[in-house]
């Protein structure tokens, strides 16, 4: 049997406004095994950020659990999530999100410099990366040096830096032009092949869903479609 | 807590603190500036303080010349002389002085002038040293052969060394100039010159037998294992009964020290006022550098870095910003010191008095920069909460950026009470060892937070009146610029204050020193005596008053002087009622045993007195042997001895050996800052008339010229009657005021260099905003030109509100001061001066403001949509 990396069971998350409450997930039930490529979409406003949020542990939800790599979410301190944040969970964002003050190097070393490590060998292993994503030559650069494409290259060297579990992308080519999105979406399914890396992306893009092997679609805020591997099971 | 602690040591958050302040580093050093006035104002005025201090310790017996004083108004008695035998007994030395006030004349054709004349023995002072020019002239004095006059004195008298001066009744030479003076024990003296004269020489001019403001002293070198304080504790109850008054080298040094405290604590509010800006503005630079900071915030909390790491990472920043700016503030500091030092080395090319050494002090310096970086973490504090609360949610979700609203966190009120008793604990800390640290403190708290709360206040209802005020009418300009005020993240509040505190300091200062000038200018005093003429013997007022007439002047009014004492009130002695009290355990104060009052006799009220009970006793004779003679008292005297109408009390009539009763017939009420004769007690004609002392005239000269030729023809004729110009004396009341107002508005203007420089970093750190919102404006159409005019609205509005905020609280401040000071009297507010300082304000600051804003209308947009 597959073991999970993670599992949500019956997810719910409300806003309150004034009187009104807004129910923006609905019981949703989702599994992901370790080393797998999933893929949530839906239209706007549908609930994809908001499902990728409560698994990262970013929040936390109005019912419902979270297992993240074998961990209750519900149960952990903010300070908890993010510690496990810090060993267990990568990101990408559709806005790259690189700290402007730092460089592309630095950028990537932070994961690392977050869980204590550093010294010369974090220095070797983010060129590395920087290299594996073709920016070899960048690695002094600020994000204000560089392109759209090249800042999602340095963001997803970081992502990767620190050996995560599980990578969490939000859009992760929405900001990006085709040729740049085809070259992340290459980078990012080649790495996860390497480093068998559980992969959760959230996405409009139709053509990267079908590279996951798990899609979930989601509308107003229920899940009404899974797929695995191409099969349809509503 | 704990958390935050451990990860203030940790290597990655210093790291991770110097990374992230690369792009914003020499903003953030503009924004660490906003205390660098405030930490130099304190550390200078500490050092000074401290070398002042330190100079005065070692030379506290310099400040008396002795180690014990005894003075009396009158010649010591027989039993006083006993007292003193006893003192001499247990000293080494003892010398006399005779000192009182007395016109002296040098050239013809200056009119002489009313002096402070010493008469010293040789051996004066025991401590400190004389400096005369030429060198041997205190030796020549001392034997008899002349007098030493001041510098500026002989200057004013058109004389020089050598010329003959009229002294009584004695022509003596100008022997030399005082370079550094020996101890003065009299008030007067510094509105009147000096002039030094042998004891000996003093007596034979004929002015010693008929002075009233004489003194007569007698100075102690103590023998050595004789304490001074326990020598006059010892004898206390027997000088106060011999109306003695005594000094020693400690309690000289005391008071000195006590003064220099109270300037110190008076001009380091004033700092630790601008400190508190700074502070201000620290807060308002780091929110804005917080806010550019928030999304990479949310990127570590969502890489997994904990809401205690990120937060150290920023608190650390500005803990390091607080300490560059303590830094340049120090340097600042001591180059003040360096400054101020080569500033007086012209004024005193022999050193300076007492040996004071300007030089840094580290205590001060310390002192000054721990309350810097104090002041600025603490003020930092407030902004850096919004980095605890940031959700690692806000990196993918925009908009999502706080956890909780940043008014319900209850850090954020923990936080005002830490900078009110922050400010409070500094204010007490540097009064401490005056008496009321603690009301001080209060006060000074209170001032600022009433000051900032209206600031505040303004701020709100301007942001509020402009949300409520705007139509779509307006110019499109004004109304974008209008719209700046209140949009999210304006600083509105933060110009308000930095801009007002600033306005109100000086513009009270400038207003406030116009008030006093006008209160003391000599024109003011047309229709009132500006010429008084002292010790005129009875028997020739209608001479002097002839004489003055002739002269041009004009003769306003006479009053015979007699000299009294109170005996007892109500049956009491007032020496028991002045230390026990009477039956309900009411004292009396101790100067009514040690006063001699200078009553007068008239018929009717004076201009400057308002009866306000009583019957007023016009004449009066005594219907039966030893009937209390009614009189007229001033109202607080009464409330001070505690009698009511009726109450009777007993006076011996000083040098007559006369013993009356007299009778609380009215109470008076008296305006002492007229110039007026005025008396605490007036007797009714006729009960009097026998024991006059001296007869006090005043006139009114309408010119220096009328002045002078009344001194010269009284002086010719009456050379002890002394004349005091009013004008002369308001003049040299001026001259001070006027240097202590240019050190005042010095401090001040720390305060709006340190109001000026947050304005600098608020407009420098809402520029990126401006930028972004012009470039907007410019990818719609809008000119340069256009773009300008907002920027320009926008500057004028705020500018001119902060403005009316600091004037109005200035304009309270000065019409109370004015109020008080001319007690109804009317008095010309200084509107105009206050008008064209503010308009002068707002240009400054719309140019400053447009200055920094240079470029913004220029920048072009794809540049700036790209980099956004």
């Amino acid at each position: 049997m597959q073991k999970m990396i993670l599992k949500t069971n019956s997810l719910i998350k409300e806003y309150t406004s004034g009187e009104q409450r807004l129910r923006v997930l609905d019981e949703v039930s989702i599994e992901v095994p370790e080393g797998a490529t999933a893929a949530i979409v839906g239209p706007s406003g549908s609930g994809k950020t908001t499902l990728l949020g409560l698994c990262a542990g970013l929040d936390q939800a109005t019912g419902g659990d979270v297992l993240l790599v074998g961990q209750e979410l519900g149960s952990l301190s903010e300070d908890q999530r993010a510690a496990l944040r810090a060993e267990s969970v990568g990101f990408i964002f559709q806005n790259f999100q690189l700290m402007p003050a730092l460089t592309a190097l630095e950028n990537v070393m932070v994961p690392e410099e977050l869980r204590g490590v550093s010294g010369k060998e974090t220095i070797a292993r983010a060129e590395k990366l920087l290299e594996r994503v073709g920016l070899a030559k960048r690695v002094n650069h600020y994000p204000n040096q560089l392109s759209g494409g090249e800042q999602q290259r340095v963001a997803i060297a970081r992502a990767f830096m620190h050996k995560p579990k599980i990578l969490f992308a939000d859009e992760p080519t929405g900001n990006l032009d085709e040729e740049a999105s085809a070259l992340v979406e290459d980078m990012l399914f080649e790495l996860n092949q390497e480093s068998s890396i559980a992969l959760v992306v959230v996405t409009h893009d139709l053509d990267l869903a079908a590279k996951a092997d798990y899609v979930f679609r989601l509308k107003n805020g229920q899940l009404v479609e899974q797929k695995f591997h191409g099969e349809v099971s509503s | 807590m704990i958390d935050f602690l451990r990860q203030l040591v940790s290597p990655w958050v210093w790291r991770m603190a110097w990374r992230d302040s690369r792009p914003a580093r020499w903003r953030l050093l503009l924004f660490s500036s906003s205390i660098v006035f405030g930490v130099a104002a304190l550390a200078t005025i500490g050092s000074l303080r401290e070398n002042l201090n330190s100079a005065l310790g070692g030379q506290a017996k310099s400040l008396l010349g002795a180690d014990l004083m005894v003075a009396s108004r009158e010649p010591f008695s027989a039993e006083s002389e006993n007292l003193l035998a006893d003192f001499r007994r247990q000293s080494s030395d003892e010398v006399r002085e005779l000192s009182f006030t007395s016109m002296v004349g040098i050239a013809d054709e200056v009119a002489p002038k009313l002096v402070t004349l010493r008469g010293v023995e040789p051996a004066f002072p025991f401590f400190g040293s004389v400096v005369t020019e030429p060198a041997a002239a205190w030796q020549q004095m001392q034997a008899g052969g002349g007098i030493i006059v001041e510098p500026a004195f002989l200057a004013s008298m058109n004389a020089s060394v050598g010329d003959l001066a009229k002294v009584g009744s004695l022509e003596l030479p100008v022997l030399g100039v005082v370079k550094e003076a020996p101890p003065s024990a009299s008030g007067f003296s510094a509105l009147s010159p000096t002039v030094f004269i042998s004891l000996e020489k003093l007596e034979s001019t004929g002015l010693a037998g008929m002075r009233s403001l004489a003194f007569h002293r007698a100075y102690f070198q103590l023998n050595d294992g004789v304490n001074a304080e326990q020598l006059v504790e010892a004898n206390g109850a027997k000088m106060t009964e011999l109306k003695l008054t005594q000094t020693t080298a400690e309690s000289r040094s005391e008071n000195v020290e006590q003064a220099i405290d109270y300037l110190y604590l008076f001009l380091n509010l004033v700092g630790i006022s601008a400190l508190f800006l700074g502070g201000i503005g620290v807060a308002g630079a780091i929110h804005v550098h917080v806010s550019e900071r928030l999304a990479s915030v949310a990127t570590l909390r969502c890489l997994g870095c904990s809401a205690a790491r990120s937060f150290a990472v920023y608190f650390v920043q500005c803990v390091a910003l607080g300490f560059i700016g303590v830094g340049f503030g120090l340097l600042l500091a001591w180059v003040n010191l360096l400054a101020l030092g080569a500033v007086l080395a012209n004024y005193f090319p022999a050193g300076l008095p007492f040996g004071v050494q300007l030089s840094m002090d580290v205590g001060a310096f310390i002192q000054g920069g721990l309350m810097g970086v104090i002041v600025s973490t603490v003020f930092a504090l407030l902004p850096l909460l919004a980095v605890r609360r940031v959700s690692p949610l806000a990196a993918i979700r925009k908009g999502e950026q706080f956890q909780s609203q940043g008014r319900r966190d209850p850090l954020r009120w923990l936080i005002y009470t830490l900078m009110v008793a922050v400010v409070f604990f500094v204010a007490w800390f540097d009064s401490r060892q005056l008496e009321r640290a603690w009301i001080i403190a209060g006060a000074y708290i209170g001032f600022l937070l009433l000051a900032f709360g209206v600031f505040a206040a303004v701020g709100l209802l301007l942001r509020k009146a402009c949300r409520w005020l705007m139509r779509p009418s307006w110019p499109f300009v004004l109304r974008q610029g209008v719209a700046a005020l209140y949009r999210p993240n304006n600083q509105t509040g933060l110009f308000m204050m930095s801009i007002g505190m600033g306005v109100f300091f000086m513009l009270t200062l400038i207003c406030m020193q116009n008030i006093l000038n006008q209160w003391l200018d000599p024109e003011r005093m047309a229709e009132k005596p500006n010429l008084f003429f002292v010790d005129v013997p009875p028997g020739e007022m209608s001479g002097v008053s002839t004489m003055v007439a002739e002269q041009g002047a004009t003769p306003l009014g006479n009053a015979p002087i007699v000299s009294m004492r109170i005996t007892d009130v109500k049956g009491v002695g007032v020496r028991q009622l002045a230390s026990q009290g009477d039956a309900s355990g009411h004292k009396i104060p101790a100067w009514v045993v040690r006063r001699e009052f200078r009553s007068t006799y008239r018929d009717q009220l004076g201009d400057s007195e308002e009866m306000i009970a009583g019957e007023w006793i016009s004449s009066w004779s005594a219907s039966q042997k030893n009937e209390a003679i009614p009189v007229s008292l001033e109202q607080k005297m009464a409330d001070d001895l505690g009698v009511v109408i009726g109450d009777e009390l007993s006076i011996s009539i000083e040098g007559f050996g006369v013993s009356l009763p007299i009778r609380v017939a009215n109470l008076r009420e008296v305006d002492w800052r007229s110039l007026n004769l005025n008396f605490f007690m007036i007797f009714p004609p006729g009960v009097l008339d026998d024991y006059v002392s001296y007869d006090v005239m005043t006139a009114h000269s309408a010119g220096p010229e009328i002045t002078a030729d009344v001194q010269k023809a009284l002086f010719e004729k009456f050379p002890y009657v002394n004349t005091i110009d009013v004008s002369l004396i308001l003049s040299a009341v001026q001259q001070v005021l006027a240097g202590a107002s240019r050190a005042v508005q010095a401090m001040a203007m720390l305060t709006v260099l340190t109001g000026a420089l947050v304005l600098v970093a608020l407009v420098l750190a809402g520029r990126r905003v401006r930028i972004r919102e012009s470039v907007l404006l410019r990818t719609m159409g809008a000119s340069r030109r256009q773009i300008t005019q907002v920027l320009a609205s926008e500057y004028i509005l705020l500018s001119s509100m902060a403005v009316t905020a600091g004037a109005g609280l200035s304009v309270i401040a000065c019409y109370l001061l004015g109020m008080q000071v001319f007690q109804g009297e009317a008095f010309v507010f200084p509107w105009l001066l206050m008008l064209a300082t503010s308009v002068g304000f707002v240009i400054v600051i719309v140019s400053l403001g447009m200055l920094l804003s240079r470029g913004i209308a220029k920048r072009p947009p794809l540049e700036v949509l790209r980099s956004a």
